[in-house]
C-alpha cells in the first residue's frame, strides 16, 4: 500500500532520512523504531508531503506522492496522527473533528452524521466534550481527538508519530486497543513509537532506525527477542 | 452641558465612525500577519486604490453604491493576483522578504495611482447627505451611515470568523497551516482568499471614509502607521484586539484633537502605544509566542 524506495530528505541543508527504503502493505500495522532524532518524524513528514524528498520514490497504492501536496495525499486517503498531536487548539472538538472532513471526497450531512457517530462509539470522551475548545482537553483526550479528525477522514493509511509520548498509563492502554481496533476495521497503520513494548505489541512486523537509515526489519516477535533491538533502542 | 453636546458629543461620534473605519483596515492586517506572518505594508496602499477605484467606478456610472461593490471586488482580485504571483514564492523563506516585498508593493501601487490619476487631492461626494438631529446636537448623515455599515461589517467579520467554515479554516490556518493542508484542506487556496478579503476590506474602508476625506496618493500611509499602531494594541494577531484597539485609538485621536495639534496627537497616540506596550507587552490580547 505504501512504499518507499531509496528516500532522501532533509530540512535545508541538513540531510535527515539517507535512502530509506519501506513498504507497508494493506491492512498490515507496522512498528517504526529508533531512539530520538533518528529521522522518524521527517520519514512521517516526508510521506505526508511536508518535506519533498530530494531523491527516492515513494508510492501509495500505486500513485507517486513525491511531488504532491499535502492535502492531495491526504484526498488519497493517508491520515497523519502527528507529533505532539497538533490539534486546533481555538477550535471546538466539533470543529476540529469536522476538518477531518476536509480530505473527504463526499462532505455531506450523512455521512458526517455517520463518521461522528464512528468516532463517538470509539471515543465517548469526546462526545462529552463536543462543544469545549481543544485548548481545554487533556493530553490524552487531545491524542483522541488527533486519531479521531483522521479517522472523520475516513483515511485508509494512517501515520502515527509517537501518540502515546507523554500520555498516562491508563490513556497508552487505551490507545494501544484503538490501533488494534483500527486494525479490525482494515485500516492500515505505520507506527512511530518510542515505547517500543507498546509497538510491538500491536504492530504486526516493524524496522529499526539509525542515523536516517533503516538498519534492522523483522516480526514483532523477532524483534522482541532480538539481541539487536535492545543494543538499537536501549531497551 | 453646552461644551458637552456641541463639541464633546460630536468629536466622540467622529472617534467611534472613524474607530469603526478603521478597525475594518486593522483586522485585514491582523489576519493577514496571523496567517502569513507578514506584516503587509502594502495594505494602506490597497485601502487608498479602494478610493481611487470608486472614483474610477462613480465616474462611469455616478453611483456610489454601485461603486461601494464594485472597487473591493476589483481590488480584492488585485489582491488575489499579487498574493499568488509575489508573495507565494516568498512563504518558505524568512518573514523579512515578505516584509520588503510588500514594501515594495506599496511604492509601485503608489506610483502606478499617481500615473494613472495624478497626484492632486480629489474627493468623493457623500452619496447621503443632510444631517440628523441626535442627543441635542445635529450629525451629519453620512456619518452616522459610516458608523452603521462599519458597525455591520464588523459583526459579518465576526459570523464569518465564528459560524462559517471558511472562516474556521482561517482560524485553523493561522495556528497551523501545514496540519489544516495534511488534513486534506487546499490552504494555499485558503491563503489568496484570505488575502483577497483583507484586500477588498481595506478597499471598502478607504471608500466608505474617502467622503469626509480627501483622496491622494498618499492618503493609505497615515492610515497604515495608525492601523500598525492598532494591531500592535491589540496584540499582534489578535481579531478582537484589534476592533477594540481601533475603537481607542479612533476615540484618543477624535478627543485629543480638542486640545492638541494634529502634530502633538499624532505623538501623544505613540506615547499611548508606549505606555500599553510597558504596561502589557503583548498589547490587549496579544497570544504568547506570536512575537517571541
Amino acid at each position: 500500500m505504501l512504499r518507499m524506495a531509496d528516500v532522501h530528505a532533509g530540512y535545508g541543508a541538513t540531510p535527515i532520512l539517507f535512502g530509506v527504503s519501506l513498504e507497508v502493505r494493506a491492512g498490515e500495522a507496522v512498528a517504526l523504531l529508533g531512539r530520538n532524532g533518528m529521522g522518524k518524524t521527517t520519514l512521517m513528514k516526508t510521506a505526508m508531503g511536508f518535506l519533498r524528498p530530494r531523491r527516492g520514490t515513494i508510492e501509495f497504492d500505486g500513485t507517486d506522492l513525491t511531488r504532491l501536496t499535502p492535502h492531495a495525499i491526504a484526498r488519497l486517503g493517508v491520515g497523519l496522527v502527528p507529533e505532539n498531536r497538533r490539534i486546533f487548539f481555538g477550535l471546538t472538538v466539533r470543529e476540529n473533528l469536522e476538518l477531518g472532513l476536509s480530505a473527504a471526497a463526499d462532505r455531506s450531512a450523512a455521512l458526517r452524521r455517520r463518521r461522528l457517530d464512528e468516532v463517538f462509539h470509539h471515543f465517548p470522551r469526546l462526545q462529552e466534550r463536543i462543544d469545549q475548545p481543544g485548548k481545554t482537553l487533556s493530553g490524552g483526550e487531545q491524542q483522541m481527538l488527533a486519531i479521531a479528525r483522521v479517522m472523520m477522514a475516513g483515511a485508509r493509511l494512517i501515520l502515527m508519530d509517537e501518540p502515546t509520548q507523554g500520555l498516562a498509563p491508563a490513556f497508552i492502554r487505551s490507545i494501544r486497543d484503538m490501533i488494534s481496533e483500527l486494525k479490525r476495521l482494515g485500516v492500515t497503520v505505520l507506527l512511530v513509537e518510542q515505547n517500543a513494548r507498546v509497538a510491538l505489541s500491536v504492530c504486526d512486523r516493524g524496522y529499526i532506525m539509525e542515523k536516517g537509515s533503516i538498519v534492522f526489519e523483522a516480526s514483532s516477535r523477532e524483534l522482541r527477542e532480538s539481541p539487536v533491538t535492545h543494543e538499537k533502542l536501549g531497551v | 452641558m453646552d461644551y458637552l453636546v456641541a463639541v464633546l458629543l460630536p468629536q466622540l461620534l467622529h472617534g467611534l465612525v472613524f474607530g469603526a473605519a478603521l478597525g475594518l483596515l486593522a483586522l485585514g492586517l491582523t489576519v493577514i500577519f496571523g496567517l502569513l506572518g507578514v506584516m503587509n505594508f502594502a495594505h494602506g496602499e490597497l485601502y487608498m486604490l479602494g478610493a481611487y477605484a470608486g472614483i474610477a467606478v462613480v465616474g462611469v456610472t455616478h453611483s456610489f453604491w454601485t461603486a461601494l461593490i464594485v472597487a473591493p471586488l476589483a481590488v480584492g482580485a488585485i489582491g488575489a493576483v499579487t498574493e499568488v504571483t509575489t508573495l507565494r514564492p516568498l512563504y518558505r523563506r524568512e518573514p523579512l522578504y515578505g516584509l520588503i516585498l510588500t514594501f515594495g508593493l506599496a511604492l509601485v501601487f503608489r506610483e502606478a495611482v499617481r500615473q494613472i490619476w495624478g497626484g492632486d487631492m480629489r474627493r468623493i461626494l457623500p452619496p447621503v447627505t443632510g444631517s440628523t438631529p441626535l442627543l441635542g446636537m445635529v450629525y451629519p448623515n453620512y456619518r452616522l451611515f459610516l458608523l452603521a455599515a462599519s458597525s455591520i461589517l464588523l459583526l459579518a467579520i465576526w459570523l464569518f470568523f465564528t459560524k462559517t467554515r471558511a472562516g474556521i479554516l482561517v482560524r485553523a490556518a493561522v495556528q497551523d497551516a501545514e496540519m489544516l493542508d495534511g488534513l486534506g484542506v487546499n490552504v494555499p487556496r485558503v491563503f489568496t482568499l484570505t488575502f483577497a478579503g483583507s484586500a477588498a476590506l481595506a478597499a471598502l474602508a478607504g471608500l466608505l471614509l474617502a467622503p469626509i476625506f480627501t483622496v491622494y496618493p498618499q492618503m493609505g500611509v497615515e492610515m497604515i502607521l495608525l492601523a500598525f499602531i492598532v494591531v500592535i494594541l491589540g496584540g499582534m494577531g489578535s481579531m478582537g484586539g484589534s476592533v477594540v484597539a481601533a475603537l481607542v485609538i479612533g476615540l484618543a485621536q477624535s478627543l485629543l484633537t480638542l486640545w492638541m495639534n494634529p502634530q502633538r496627537v499624532a505623538i501623544a497616540i505613540f506615547a499611548l502605544m508606549i505606555v500599553v506596550l510597558i504596561v502589557r507587552p503583548r498589547g490587549f490580547f496579544g497570544r504568547e509566542g506570536v512575537l517571541e
